[in-house]
């Protein structure tokens, strides 16, 4: 982020920062949290191969690519 | 071909096909020339070539007799076929047909290479897709001013915000574009587009619809839904949307239901046709009608209860004490998991990758920096704050206590009242030009519908007048909430207001191509 960039975003997330800091006032205690609106665990299927889009088709998006990877910039000298 | 006004409902657009009044390309081609002449910047991507091949195709299944759709649909005595009736999608559903940007310059001419679920399901119905509406930026917004391709206009009046963040799948509906639409809710983004348009609209259980392949901007708060002009049209989409997919780990092992079957009965079956909703209890939460609700939006509601209560209802006084907390406390979920799931976008595997980065880290802190739009960037940044050591508990966990205080107001409220109703937003929709205020300002008004996300529950928007003076042509939406999985009341209660008023039924004067 811009040094302006920065400048303009900072009271934004200062006041949204104290607003939501009501919430810690809220009396919660003996209140479980709640992450999901419902109570369930998380389904597993079969550990079997499925059909899946191919890996030419998934890099097609790939702004930049080359023998089926992925490529960034050097990170290890 | 018989005239064919692009106002029409699905039902009797199916009505025309079945009885060849029109043919499925000359109906496709009604709404692709009225998309061209397009003024509200409704749609990001058409593709004239699919949606004319998906006509051909429909019209095949038409002629061969296999009309059906699915099973869940068109066979009750009120519901109809999907086949050959157009829908368009907003651009959070990932498409093979059209390109996929979330409103995002970060996604710009990103491809999918499959559909989402909604989407295919809705295409196995025989639907012909029309192409993808604009929407707030990942669906972060409630006015559709935060979109990298510009604001979407209402065509009602074309100096109000459509609402957000479907706004486009609204406006375009309104706007006689398309006769029906996809939108994803997370807040609101359902409801109130579509009250704020003059529209209905749905949003399901938590878990009803699949979530595979739309973009994710807060998991366990996004659902999809249906925008149409009336309850029947909805029921027959959302029935067509719905169901068990294995693809989405959060789906509920559920089988659709055909929501038409039934619509126009009584709510407790049998009873004096004149009074279909006899015996129901409307619960009135006093908090959606204390001081912050404008006059005019105050006067509809009124006006839509004593039309509810007319036609056997009565009403019970309930309350949801949490209301005004709900605010903040989606204001730290919500961003939260905003900041997790966004984290993909990294300028590596797909979208906007920044010119000459110089390392790994400048390439992903001016990709993203490049590519996302500013509240998208402040909704990031909240996000990680709240998740970071030292304040996660406070802010975090402490949301998620009060998510769980939001969800048992709404279950005691039910223990008194079989359906919650009252305004989906407190006021009529704002000036599309109207001055950068805080953000806050903007999320307090999702006062209405953020409870209903954190809690799960099925809602739905429902028009029922309109502003007063200066706001004559903003449209007003009643909302409707339900007990978990209750979405088959929320629609025959809709069903028969929409019987004896005819709000849904208006269109702008002003008309999108005029």
């Amino acid at each position: 982020m811009s040094d302006a960039d920065q400048q303009e975003v900072l009271p934004a997330l200062t006041s949204i920062v104290n607003w939501v800091g009501e919430l810690r006032d809220a009396p919660t205690e003996g209140v479980a949290p709640m992450a999901h609106p419902h109570d369930l665990t998380l389904r597993l299927r079969e550990d079997v191969a499925a059909a899946a889009v191919s890996r030419e088709e998934l890099m097609k998006n790939a702004p930049e690519a080359a023998v089926g990877l992925f490529t960034v910039p050097r990170v290890v000298e | 071909m018989a005239a064919i006004s692009p106002f029409s409902d699905l039902a009797s657009l199916a009505k025309a096909l079945s009885g060849k009044a029109i043919s499925v390309p000359e109906l496709v081609q009604i709404f692709l020339s009225r998309i061209a002449a397009d003024t509200t910047n409704s749609f990001l991507a058409t593709n004239p070539e699919a949606s004319l091949a998906m006509a051909a195709s429909a019209q095949k299944r038409l002629d061969s007799g296999n009309s059906d759709g699915r099973p869940a649909t068109g066979n009750g005595p009120q519901g109809f076929s999907l086949v050959g009736l157009p829908i368009g999608h907003k651009d959070i559903f990932v498409t093979r047909d059209w390109p996929t940007t979330a409103a995002s310059k970060i996604l710009k001419d990103y491809r999918s290479p499959f559909d989402a679920t909604v989407v295919e399901r809705l295409e196995l119905a025989g639907m012909v897709g029309m192409g993808k509406l604009n929407c707030d930026e990942f669906a972060m917004g409630s006015g559709n001013t935060h979109s990298a391709f510009g604001p979407v206009r209402n065509p009602w009046d074309l100096q109000a915000i459509p609402g957000g963040s479907s706004g486009g799948s609204a406006a375009a509906v309104a706007g006689g574009l398309l006769p029906a639409a996809t939108g994803t809710d997370t807040g609101g983004s359902i409801r109130q587009p579509a009250a704020m348009c003059g529209l209905t609209g749905i949003k399901p259980t938590y878990g009803r619809a699949s979530r595979w392949g739309m973009i994710a901007y807060a998991s366990s708060l996004d659902q999809a839904g249906p925008i149409a002009r009336t309850a029947l049209d909805c029921a027959v989409l959302l029935s067509a949307m719905v169901g068990f997919d294995e693809k989405d780990s959060t789906s509920l092992e559920r089988p659709s239901e055909d929501f038409a079957n039934g619509i126009s009965e009584p709510v407790r079956g049998a009873g004096d046709p004149r009074l279909p909703l006899k015996g129901l209890r409307l619960g009135l939460p006093r908090e959606f009608f204390s001081d912050g609700l404008s006059t005019e939006v105050r006067q509809a509601i009124e006006a839509a209860i004593a039309e509810l209560k007319s036609l056997g209802a009565e009403t019970v006084d309930v309350g949801l004490p949490r209301t005004s907390l709900s605010i903040p406390a989606y204001y730290v979920i919500a961003p939260a998991e905003a900041s997790s799931n966004l984290s993909r976008f990294d300028g590596v595997r797909y979208g906007h990758r920044t010119a000459g980065p110089k390392d790994l880290e400048d390439l992903y802190c001016r990709s993203r920096s490049e590519g996302f739009g500013k509240e998208v960037q402040r909704r990031i940044l909240i996000g990680t704050f709240v998740l970071s050591h030292g304040y996660y508990d406070a802010y975090y966990i402490q949301a998620q206590r009060v998510r769980r205080l939001v969800a048992q107001d709404f279950d005691a409220a039910f223990r008194s009242c079989d359906l919650i109703v009252g305004p989906v937003a407190p006021t009529v929709a704002w000036a599309i030009d109207a001055p950068i205020k805080d953000p806050l300002q903007d999320y307090l008004a999702d006062i209405y519908t953020l409870g209903v996300n954190l809690a799960g529950l099925p809602a739905m928007s429902v028009p029922c007048g309109f502003g007063n003076g200066d706001h004559k042509q903003r449209p007003i939406g009643l909302q409707l909430i339900g007990r978990k999985f209750e979405e088959k009341q929320l629609l025959k209660v809709a069903h028969h207001f929409q019987r004896a008023t005819d709000w849904h039924q208006r269109t702008p004067t002003m008309g999108a191509s005029e």
